[in-house]
Order: structure tokens, then C-alpha cells, then sequence
């Protein structure tokens, strides 16, 4: 009784924060592994810095030749990048749907978790 | 000062008192099958939801029942489901230190364990508690078992201590505390742990002390197991709380390589670092890794030179740092970062010419300077230099331009000795490499790393070692491996005691380390006992079986071998050191023979040196070796071969004043470095040095009448005085005993134990052969020479009663089964 009591007393004081502290924890984690701020920070870099360099001397044709192809680069990366960016913020939204989902279901959970028992088990019977 | 209670309820051992109810891994099982049948059941709910519809009205009457069923099975397990997730996570986000006490301004932490042992004996914060309860405690959980299993007991043995005899069971909780405290404050940390428990409870509990003693436990044993296997159930902890960012960072970034180059040329000669020992063994060379990571977090010259022996961590700090940068854990100027490791032998093997290998270590350096998250480990550097320079290139030259710039780090190895042969006077070195020295760590480190290592030993080959196993470890790799570097001498006692045990799970205890290292050096590790112990008690009498007289000497040997094998030596001096004066032939050799043999196990364990030929300037290289031609010199390889042994140095006065320097080190610190830095130990061996310097002293106080003390105080005077040897040789030594010129009586003794020897030899032909008292004498009387002593004996033996036998042997005078006695006529022809 004394352990029930220390539950439900825990529960509702120091346990809310515990929740979202949890909940924040996997936000943070998704941001880091789809590395936003990286992503972000080199958006217009060329993909893998592969680029081209001019070579001595003025040529018109490798001049235009360079420059065709360092833009080629960093679009293609914009896009990769995007396509990433786009991953990480949908994991974001799938993360605060399904977090804040646990979040209720175990913040009411001395209520739902009895109440789910006994009327699934008198649904069962019926 | 007294220590303020905060919190009298703390709601950690509310969570706690639920493994009272059900252990928290039956709770753990039991939520892995309910989430199993509950995520079944949800699926297959949903499946039938959906399917119904498209499914047929009649068939869903049909099944109607079935479904009602499933729905009502998956709303009861939901509930199950939620319940103990709700439970666990209640109980996990408990798995926190917590504010206990207050003194001054210092605020006192209790540990989980401890709290759970708090938990689970109900002792009240305030009030008084019980004991046995304690006791209990141990006996029965999976932390006592555990404890006692390193400490080579099973939980059986604890009910000695749950029943043992107590003044008192009942002993107030303040009382308690306030002892697990002061044990706190004298390990200048701030949270209470299960050793500071036990240290309380050692004192309180009567109980407790008898039962350690009476199972021959140490008490800093049982405190240091007691924290080691606390520090074990905290990591398993701490990796329950998943959500914890702690545990969150382990999961490295999917895309980091988005951000930065490819690296073609670097990538195939290269590897990835990828840490092959235990996290917890990294984390033992935390501050090391933090040093190193500060060093390349530098905008400039940002190379780190790590200068160690070989097993001293060099390696464990490599792969730390890059499980740092992995986890996120590492300074912000490293994140990100791949540390890799060159092929120095794959690049050297591929590359065809000069030409080739400049074009292609150039490569390497621009692809990591263009990736720009690069962190290049040169595992040899000397090599590299070294194997460089033999295909024409001055490595440093090509690279230097690299290693100034802030975009690329270099972590460069090398061993000690050859840092100092090849690194330490290059100027581009010490310009361009921040030089980090990997020092042994202190023996309390080492056994937390050997803590940490052993998680990995015991998974991989399913022995237990208890503590003081790992203890011993430590302390006889330190004392008696010379080769290598800690901490992986000792982890290397530790593999060699698992390699013995075999295949099927086995407790390791300190007995069989001592076994290992007794079966490497020879050394007797162990206390003497049995056969050894009856040898050290009766040695002189053993001795004297083939040593007629100097019972002095005797004496002396016996006692010093006595002292070190009862654990009572000084210092790190060697077994005994002594100085054997006197005239030739009165038994110095022999009595180093005869101790050899019987003592240290056979002749082969006597390593004697005639310093005659260690008289000049290359005498001293000779012993120790010479760098410059890269030769090990002879007593340095001798003793890293056997270490147990006894050292002779005959005629020590004829040797060079280098070789006397050497020895004054010998003497009073039981080592030496040899010609190539290393250092060799002679702490294990006893060294015995003759000298005939006296001996005309002798003789003329001899005929003087003078006892045997006035002639072993005068001889040294003398000594002394002649200044063969400097004073503070003669001051080293343990003592300095005079052999005296053998009486009639004692001459006839030898000669009758060499003609023993000779019977011996003729026992292998099934002859017998009995030597007379008045065969004795006539051997003295031919054999005996004043300047030579009794060791033309033997030759006379030889010449005299050998050719008598063998002309008997073979005109089949004397057969097998013949007995043999000299007639007195024959006596007299010798």
C-alpha cells in the first residue's frame, strides 16, 4: 500500500517534469541524429566539397567549365540536404505525436490502466 | 561537526521497496512477454478492424464472438501493458543519487545501491535499526550474491554471518550514518556507497568481523569488492534509463558525412578507429583522453605526440577519444570528426619508388585537409621516419606544411625508448607534436581499470575472478614482471590464470594468479609451506650435509632466506646480499652450489661471473649491454630469463670501478637500467660476491691463536682498510663473513663427502663403495694444499682412488653387487 501510495504520490509532483523531461530527450535525440543544424550550416556547400578548380591562366571555356560545375554541385547538394531536413523535421512530428501520446496515457495511466483491465476483461466475457 | 538529515522519506526507497514485492529482473522479463502479446493482440485487432471492412456481413456474425474476445484480450493487456510501463518508468527515473545529508556547506549524495539497501532492510532514516538485517540483506539479494562471489564465498558461507554471535543487534541509524560519512569524507567524495556501508557496518557489527576473519578476508578487500560491484550494478543503471540523454548520445549521427569531403586516397590506406575495449576501460583514462582532446581542439599546431611502453594506454586513449567524438561527448572544435588510423606498413609495401611514396603520402594530407574532419593517428612515428628514410624522403619535410595548418589534427605514437633514440633531439618534432607522456597509472587506478577490464575478460571467457585475484594481479605484475607496462602486465596474469582454467566456467582466485606468475619466473610468490617451509626451518642442517664448517656463513644465508620468504625483507634490496672473504678452496663456490641446489632448485639457478673478466671499460657493457651496438648485455639477459636466482661474482676485487658503481645500485635498490633504458630487477635474487682479499690476514691470525669473532672483525678491518673495495660497497652489504682456513677435522669431513659423491656414481653400476675415516685422512694428506685449499682434493680423488677402482672395474675384480672397502695396504699405495 505504502509503495502504491509512493507511486501515485510521485506520480503527480515529480513525475510530470520526469515526462516531458523524457518526452524533450527524444526531440533532441531526433535533432541530433538527423544532424539539422550540420545540414543547415553547409546547406549551400557543394555535396562531399567535390568541386573543380580553375586551371592557370585565363580560358574562357574552363572559366565557364567551373563555374557550370561548382553550381551543378552545390544544387545537387541543396537538394540532398532538403531531402534530409525533410526527414528530420517529419521524424520531429512522428516523435511529438507518438511521445505526447505516452505522455498522456502514462500520465492518466492509475485511472486507464484499471479501467482498461476490467472493461476489457468484462467485454471479453460478455 | 554533525551531518543534517535533508529528506526522511526520500521517494527513491519508496521506488525501491517494489523490489521487495518482485525483483526487478522477474519485472523485467515479465514486461518483455506482456509487450510481446499485447503488441500481437493490438496488431491482430487492428488487422480484423480493417478487414471487416470488406469482409462479408454473415462472416462477420460468424466471427463476432472471436472478435469481441480479441478486443477484450487487448484492452486487458493494454492495461497490464500500461501499468507496468508506467511502474518501470516510476521506478527507472528513480535510479538517481539523492540528497541525503548536509554538513557545512557540503551536500552528501546516497547512492542507488546503497539506497536499496536501505530499501530493503526497512532501516529507518531516524530511529534505530537491525543488524542481521543487514546480514540478510547479502544473503539473499543478487548484489550479495554477487558480492560474495568476488570475494570467493557463496551465499551459504553468509549464514554465518546472519547467525553469527552480536553484543548488540540494535544500533541507532544516526550512529550508522554519521560512520559511513566520516568514511566519505576520507575518500573526499560526497556520495555514500555500499563500501561506506560496509565500512560502517565492520565497525559496529561484531558479527561481521569475525566472519571475514574467519574466512581469511581482508577487510579493505571486502569494501573495495563492495565498491566494485556496486559501480558494476550502477552501469546496468543507468543503461536501463534509455531515455536519458546519457544514453541517447551513443546513437551517433546518420549524416554527419554530408558536411564534409571525400577522401579517396586517405581511405585506402587507412582504417577507421573503431574501439575494441570496454567503455568502461576508456573511461579509466578519462582525464588522459580530455588532456589529449584539449591539445587537438587547438587552432594552431594542434598534433598530439603520445610517448608510452607498450600496454601503458596509448591505444585505450586513441579509441577514447574517438568514442568521445562518437557519442558527442568531445570539445565542440572536434565534433564531427573521423579519427583514422594510417597503414604505415600497407603504404610502405604499395608504394614502388621515392617518387611514388612522396605522391602518394601527399595525397593522404590533402584529402584529409580538403574532408576537413580528419583526425590522422600515426601508430609508429619513428617507424614511419625510419622506413621513410630508407626509400630516400624526409617524411617530416613533406608533411610539416600539413601539420602547421588548424584543419587537420595528428596524433602521432611512439614507445619510450624509441622516442629517446630517434624523436627527442629532432627539432621538427618538438616544434610541430605536443608531447603527451602515457605514464603507469598508481596501483589504485590500475585495479579500477582491471574493474572495467574484466567485464570483458568474463564475457568472453566465462570465469569469475574474485577480487583478490585482481588485487594479486596488480600487485605481482607490478612487483615481478619486468617486461611491459601496466596496466596490461596484469591483464595479461589475468588471461594467462583464464587460459589455465580451461574452457568451463571456473572462480579465479588469487592462488591461481600466483600459479601463473610462479610457472613464468620461478618465483615462489606464495607463503613457504609443506616441502618449502620444512626446507627454510632446517636449512642450515641441509646445508651443512655438503658444507663442512662456516657455520657463520651458514648461519647467515639461512636467515636472510628465512626473512625474505616470511614476508619480513625490506624494501625493494634484493633476497641477501652478501660478501664471502677468505682464502681459496674453504667452501665460498660451494656454498653458493650447494644453496643454489637446494634452495633455489638446481644448479642452472646459479648464474656465477669471474669479475677477472670484467676489469676494463668494456667490462661494465658486457653486464649491461651496449646501445650503440645494440648487444643485451649478460647479466641483464640472464636475470630477465630468471629472475629467481643467485647471483656469484667470483674475485669481485678485479672488477673495474664502473662495474663496482653499477653494483651500489644493485645492492641498495634491487635494479638496474640496462645500455637500452630498461629496467632490470634483481630484487628476486640473492647475490653472493667471494673475494681472497684478507686472506694473508687470516693466516697470520690464525697463527696468532685468534678466536673465530676476533678473526671475522679483524679480516674486515683489514678489508677495510686495504681499500679493495670502496667503504660504501662494504656498507651495502647484508654482511661480510669470513671463511676460515678448514682444521684437519673439517678436511677430512670434505674428503669424505667428495668420496660419497664418487659412491654415488659407482651406485649406478650397482657397485658399492664405503670410504674409511683413514681413506679420508690419506686424500687430505696427498690432496691437501695451503694456498689451493680443498679443491685439489678432488683432483687427487681423480688421480688416486678413481684409477685404483677403474682398473678393478675393468680386470673384473669389482662387478655388480661387489661391496668395496680400501685395505690399509691399499691406503697406503695411493
Amino acid at each position: 500500500m505504502n509503495s502504491i501510495v509512493g507511486y501515485i504520490t510521485w506520480q503527480y509532483s515529480v513525475g510530470i517534469p520526469a515526462l516531458f523531461n523524457a518526452w524533450f530527450n527524444i526531440h533532441w535525440f531526433l535533432f541530433r541524429m538527423f544532424s539539422i543544424p550540420t545540414l543547415l550550416g553547409n546547406f549551400f556547400s557543394p555535396l562531399y566539397r567535390i568541386k573543380e578548380t580553375r586551371r592557370r591562366g585565363f580560358d574562357i571555356q574552363d572559366f565557364f567549365e567551373v563555374i557550370a560545375v561548382n553550381s551543378l554541385m552545390r544544387i545537387v547538394g541543396m537538394v540532398v540536404r532538403t531531402v534530409f531536413v525533410f526527414i528530420g523535421v517529419m521524424a520531429q512530428v512522428v516523435g511529438f505525436v507518438i511521445g505526447g501520446l505516452f505522455v498522456v496515457l502514462v500520465l492518466f495511466a492509475p485511472i486507464l490502466a484499471p479501467l482498461a483491465f476490467l472493461f476489457g476483461f468484462v467485454y471479453a466475457i460478455s | 561537526m554533525t551531518y543534517n538529515l535533508l529528506n526522511s522519506q526520500p521517494t527513491a526507497i519508496k521506488a525501491f521497496s517494489l523490489d521487495s514485492w518482485i525483483s526487478w529482473r522477474v519485472r523485467r522479463t515479465y514486461a518483455f512477454f506482456v509487450t510481446v502479446f499485447f503488441s500481437i493482440l493490438l496488431l491482430l485487432s487492428l488487422a480484423v478492424m480493417f478487414a471487416s471492412a470488406f469482409l462479408p456481413e454473415d462472416f462477420l456474425v460468424t466471427i463476432s464472438k472471436f472478435e469481441t474476445i480479441l478486443y477484450g484480450a487487448t484492452l486487458v493487456l493494454f492495461g497490464l501493458w500500461l501499468d507496468i510501463v508506467a511502474i518501470e518508468f516510476y521506478y527507472r527515473s528513480n535510479l538517481n543519487h539523492v540528497r541525503l545529508f548536509q554538513k557545512n556547506d557540503t551536500t552528501y549524495y546516497a547512492s542507488i545501491e546503497s539506497l536499496r539497501m536501505v530499501s530493503y532492510t526497512k532501516t529507518p532514516l531516524i530511529g534505530t535499526i537491525q543488524l542481521s538485517r543487514f546480514a540478510d540483506l547479502f544473503s539473499k539479494t543478487n548484489f550479495g550474491k554477487v558480492f560474495f562471489l568476488r570475494l570467493g564465498l557463496s551465499s551459504r558461507d553468509a549464514m554465518a554471518w546472519v547467525n553469527g554471535a552480536r553484543d548488540e543487534d540494535v544500533l541507532p541509524s544516526d550512529i550508522l550514518f554519521k560512520t559511513a560519512l566520516n568514511n566519505v569524507d576520507r575518500r573526499a567524495a560526497i556520495t555514500i556507497r555500499v563500501g561506506d556501508m560496509l565500512v560502517a557496518l565492520l565497525t559496529h557489527d561484531k558479527a561481521l568481523r569475525d566472519f571475514l576473519f574467519k574466512n581469511k578476508i581482508k577487510d579493505e578487500d571486502a569494501i573495495e569488492a563492495a565498491f566494485w560491484v556496486e559501480h558494476a550494478f550502477n552501469e546496468e543503471g543507468r543503461r536501463s534509463v534509455w531515455w536519458s540523454k546519457d544514453m541517447l548520445l551513443r546513437f551517433p549521427s546518420l549524416i554527419r558525412d554530408l558536411g564534409y569531403g571525400y577522401t579517396f586516397t586517405l581511405d585506402t590506406y587507412s582504417n577507421e578507429v573503431i574501439s575494441s575495449r570496454s567503455l568502461l576501460e576508456r573511461e579509466a583514462r578519462t582525464q588522459e583522453i580530455k588532456s589529449v582532446q584539449d591539445i587537438l581542439a587547438r587552432s594552431y599546431e594542434a598534433n598530439v605526440l603520445l610517448v608510452g611502453d607498450e600496454g601503458s594506454g596509448r591505444h585505450t586513449i586513441v579509441e577514447g577519444l574517438a568514442e568521445s567524438i562518437h557519442v558527442g561527448r568531445s570539445a565542440p572544435e572536434l565534433w564531427d570528426k573521423r579519427v583514422i588510423i594510417l597503414d604505415e606498413a600497407g603504404l610502405v609495401a604499395s608504394t614502388k619508388d621515392i617518387g611514388n611514396y612522396e605522391e602518394v603520402i601527399l595525397k593522404i594530407f590533402l584529402d584529409s585537409i580538403k574532408a576537413g574532419n580528419i583526425i590522422l593517428v600515426i601508430n609508429n612515428l619513428p617507424a614511419l621516419i625510419e622506413s621513410a628514410h630508407e626509400l630516400g624522403v624526409d617524411i617530416l619535410n613533406v608533411i610539416e606544411p600539413f601539420l602547421s595548418r588548424a584543419d587537420l589534427q595528428v596524433i602521432a605514437l611512439a614507445t619510450r625508448s624509441t622516442y629517446h633514440k630517434h624523436l627527442e633531439s629532432n627539432e621538427k618534432v618538438a616544434r610541430l607534436f605536443e608531447k603527451f607522456e602515457v605514464e603507469e597509472p598508481k596501483p589504485a587506478r590500475t585495479i579500477r581499470m582491471l574493474e572495467d577490464v574484466l567485464i570483458t575478460l568474463e564475457a568472453t571467457t566465462g570465469h569469475i575472478f574474485t577480487y583478490q585475484a585482481l588485487r594479486r594481479a596488480e600487485e605481482l605484475a607490478r612487483r615481478f614482471i619486468t617486461e611491459g607496462a601496466m596496466p596490461k602486465k596484469a591483464i595479461d596474469l589475468l588471461d594467462g590464470a583464464g587460459a589455465v582454467a580451461g574452457k568451463s566456467p571456473t572462480l579465479i582466485t588469487a592462488k591461481d594468479i600466483d600459479a601463473v606468475v610462479n610457472k613464468r619466473t620461478k618465483i615462489p610468490t606464495l607463503d613457504a609451506e609443506g616441502e618449502e617451509k620444512e626446507k627454510l626451518l632446517n636449512l642450515e642442517k641441509i646445508l651443512h650435509q655438503r658444507i663442512v664448517g662456516q657455520e657463520h656463513a651458514i648461519s647467515a644465508v639461512s636467515n636472510a632466506l628465512r626473512r625474505a620468504r616470511s614476508g619480513l625483507r625490506e624494501g625493494d634490496r634484493p633476497l641477501g646480499t652478501f660478501l664471502f672473504l677468505g682464502p681459496t678452496g674453504v667452501g665460498k663456490t660451494e656454498t653458493a652450489k650447494t644453496l643454489a641446489e637446494v634452495y633455489f632448485g638446481d644448479v642452472e639457478s646459479m648464474i656465477r661471473f669471474d669479475m677477472s673478466e670484467y676489469q676494463g671499460d668494456e667490462g661494465i657493457q658486457k653486464l649491461i649491454g651496449s646501445a650503440e651496438h645494440e648487444e643485451p648485455g649478460i647479466l641483464a639477459s640472464r636475470l630477465r630469463e630468471r629472475p629467481f636466482s643467485l647471483l656469484l661474482f667470483d674475485e669481485f676485487e678485479k672488477a673495474s670501478s664502473e662495474v663496482v658503481n653499477l653494483f651500489l645500485q644493485i645492492l641498495d635498490e634491487g635494479r638496474f637500467t640496462d645500455a637500452g633504458g630498461r629496467e632490470v630487477s634483481a630484487r628476486e635474487s640473492m647475490i653472493i660476491m667471494t673475494s681472497n682479499a684478507g686472506s694473508n690476514a687470516i693466516w697470520d691470525m690464525l697463527k696468532a691463536n685468534k678466536t673465530t669473532e676476533q678473526i671475522q672483525s679483524e679480516t674486515i678491518e683489514a678489508v677495510r682498510a686495504e681499500g679493495s673495495f670502496p667503504p660504501e660497497l662494504l656498507n651495502r652489504f647484508d654482511s661480510m663473513i669470513v671463511y676460515h682456513p678448514l682444521t684437519k677435522e673439517e678436511l677430512t669431513k670434505v674428503a669424505l663427502i667428495l668420496l660419497s659423491e664418487l659412491g654415488e656414481r659407482l651406485k649406478e653400476k650397482d657397485i658399492n663403495f664405503e670410504p674409511t675415516e683413514d681413506l679420508a685422512a690419506r686424500v687430505v694428506e696427498i690432496g691437501y694444499d695451503k694456498t689451493f685449499g680443498a679443491r685439489p682434493m678432488r683432483r687427487a680423488i681423480q688421480d688416486h682412488v678413481e684409477q685404483v677402482i677403474a682398473k678393478k672395474i675393468l680386470s673384473g675384480e669389482l662387478k655388480r653387487g661387489d661391496t668395496f672397502i680400501f685395505d690399509p695396504k691399499e691406503i697406503t699405495q695411493l
